[in-house]
């Protein structure tokens, strides 16, 4: 049997009036790739992502996560289904500690997130999890700080704990290294890369060093088309899209 | 899926994750035995004012109810009245009509709060910030003009009297000097206050301050975030109509002010002067309130109300935290 892709986008096309920000845009991810979304300013690439997660409603195409059609299925069903997000603006809850904005997407993607009390099985699980996601993203140290009390690199990794306490199949990253400093990008591609194998990546992310070192593939889209889909190498060789986007830095 | 070998997993969870659990379960229950010790250390020494010291308390488990949604969900409110008053009218005719048993009384106000909780809830939850207060204090405001017109059930502005009250497990007798609805009402507090704790440790706790702490987030995880308002809102509801319900069977009088804006504005300011968001803010700023506003009535009956105000700007200026926080502030400073 052939594994149906984690991800599968096919002919989207998104219309506001006349503009068409998404114009036929088919790809997909196979489980466990490592994929990068790039594309200048305006190509249309937060258009993409949001009617991936359901923010938006595309005009026509389909979304399909792991062969099942879920163009219809609300934010939170996709989010429950497994398709989950980081967002590029930190969205966390700033009173709460970093165990318990981590704990809160642990129980909410059990469903446990209205009991009353947890079994003693639930617990040790949910605080072997939290400590696990605390220590692969180093903020063990951080786990009884507020959130509101972080610097801005920490938050963005506590964001991507929470997305990863979500259990999710296919990860969207929003631009994670905005704001980083060098030495949080390097602490951030490490986390990247200790991901779980099964776990779909789809990165919308400007810094090319990170995209080159990272990725396993990039997709260029231009003006809402996909302009080309290829490994790193064919990418940044290509002619066209060095033209469009990449510049003569990169190459 | 076989479960987890409890033991092994809570071995490599003891760690700071596993500690910040298990001391915040041990220490929680300092604030029950704080408050049991005070009711005996008061009883001790305080039986002449026994009759202010159980409104007082009953005074404290309303503000505990208002603390559930303003303090841990981010529910603005200034209708909450409307529950007390509806748990004092359901426990007044239920004891009129049906049965003299306190206890069975308590459980008819508490039902009847939450009822109109869930009822108004489902609704007025949709909304947010100003609407939602506003839509409180329409909902507040209608069921009083409710009491208020139908006088053949209510009383109208005469109040609801006339009914008694049986010995509480057929054992204890109010009795005139108040003893009894003395450790009733402390018995209720504390029973309640650990009730509050559990819900607010609770997973559900957790999101209700996620919630509180940013709404679409919450939504983005996938919880309900309307359901879990609604739910903490019908709980709290049930509280206020349990202390409702309690002063009734105490005062033995249910008037139409008990549903009264006063009321829950007041309540508000109890919450505000002990503390938002730590429960036990809500005991203290109600025993505060309630004492202060008894002294300043009866050395100024006529102009008390100034008083509480100049007391209210003084702790909104010097302790933004509340009393609790103040409290809290000293305890870490003597380690």
């Amino acid at each position: 049997m052939i594994q149906s892709p984690a991800l599968q986008v096919v002919d989207l096309c998104k219309n506001f009036g006349a503009l068409r920000v998404t114009q036929e845009v088919s790809f997909h991810l196979p489980v466990g790739h490592r994929r990068a979304l790039i594309g200048p300013n305006g190509a249309g690439k937060t258009s993409l992502i949001h009617q991936i997660t359901g923010v938006l409603r595309p005009s026509s195409g389909t979304v399909s996560l792991e062969g099942t059609n879920i163009v219809r299925h609300s934010i939170q069903q996709r989010v429950r289904q497994g398709l989950v997000r980081t967002f590029q603006i930190n969205s966390l809850f700033p009173d709460l500690t970093v165990i318990d904005n981590v704990r809160l997407a642990a129980l909410a993607a059990r469903g446990l997130h209205r009991s009353f009390g947890l079994t003693v099985d639930h617990r040790s699980l949910i605080a072997v999890e939290i400590e696990r996601l605390l220590s692969t993203l180093g903020l063990v140290e951080l786990g009884t700080v507020k959130v509101s009390h972080l610097a801005y690199g920490k938050r963005r990794l506590v964001e991507i704990a929470l997305a990863l306490a979500l259990k999710p199949k296919v990860l969207l990253l929003d631009e994670p290294a905005a704001g980083l400093s060098r030495q949080e990008i390097s602490v951030l591609v490490r986390v990247l890369r200790a991901l779980p194998k099964h776990i779909a990546v789809l990165i919308v992310e400007h810094d090319m060093e990170l995209v080159f070192e990272y990725a396993e593939s990039i997709s260029v889209l231009v003006q809402g088309r996909l302009l080309r889909t290829g490994t790193v190498d064919e990418v940044r060789s290509d002619r066209e899209v060095r033209d469009v986007y990449l510049g003569r830095r990169h190459v | 899926m076989n479960s987890p070998e409890p033991s092994a997993t809570l071995d490599v969870a003891a760690s700071a994750v596993a500690n910040s659990l298990i001391t915040r379960t041990v220490s929680a229950w300092r604030v029950e035995f704080a408050v049991l010790a005070a009711v005996m250390i008061f009883y001790a020494f305080g039986q002449d004012y026994l009759a202010l010291a159980s409104t007082a308390l009953v005074t404290a488990i309303f503000v505990l109810s208002l603390d559930l949604i303003v303090g841990y969900a981010g529910i603005e409110t200034l209708g909450q009245a409307a529950f007390f008053g509806i748990g004092a009218y359901a426990a007044g005719l239920y004891a009129l009509h049906v049965g003299t048993d306190p206890i069975i009384g308590l459980a008819v106000g508490a039902i009847a709060g939450a009822l109109v909780g869930y009822l108004s809830g489902e609704v007025i939850l949709r909304t947010g910030g100003l609407s939602l207060l506003m839509l409180t204090l329409a909902v507040a405001s209608v069921i009083q003009e409710i009491a208020n017109t139908a006088t053949s059930i209510t009383g109208g502005a005469d109040g609801l009297s006339g009914y008694s009250i049986a010995p509480i497990f057929g054992l204890f007798q109010f009795d005139l000097a108040g003893k009894t609805a003395y450790f009733y009402s402390a018995t209720v507090l504390i029973v309640g206050l650990a009730i509050c704790r559990f819900i607010v440790e609770s997973p559900f706790g957790l999101s209700l301050r996620g919630i509180k702490g940013n709404v679409t987030r919450a939504a983005l995880l996938g919880i309900g975030t309307h359901r879990c308002l609604v739910a903490v809102y019908v709980i709290s509801a049930a509280l206020a109509g349990l202390a409702g319900a309690l002063s009734a069977q105490i005062s033995g009088v249910v008037g139409t002010d008990s549903l009264s804006f006063v009321v829950s504005g007041n309540a508000m300011v109890m919450l505000i002067l002990g503390g938002v968001g730590r429960l036990y803010g809500a005991v203290i700023g109600a025993i505060v309130f309630v004492v202060i506003s008894d002294q300043a009535a009866s050395v100024d009956p006529k102009n008390w109300l100034l008083f509480v105000g100049v007391l209210l700007i003084l702790a909104v200026r010097f302790a933004p935290t509340g009393l609790a926080g103040v409290l809290t502030a000293l305890g870490r400073r003597m380690g």
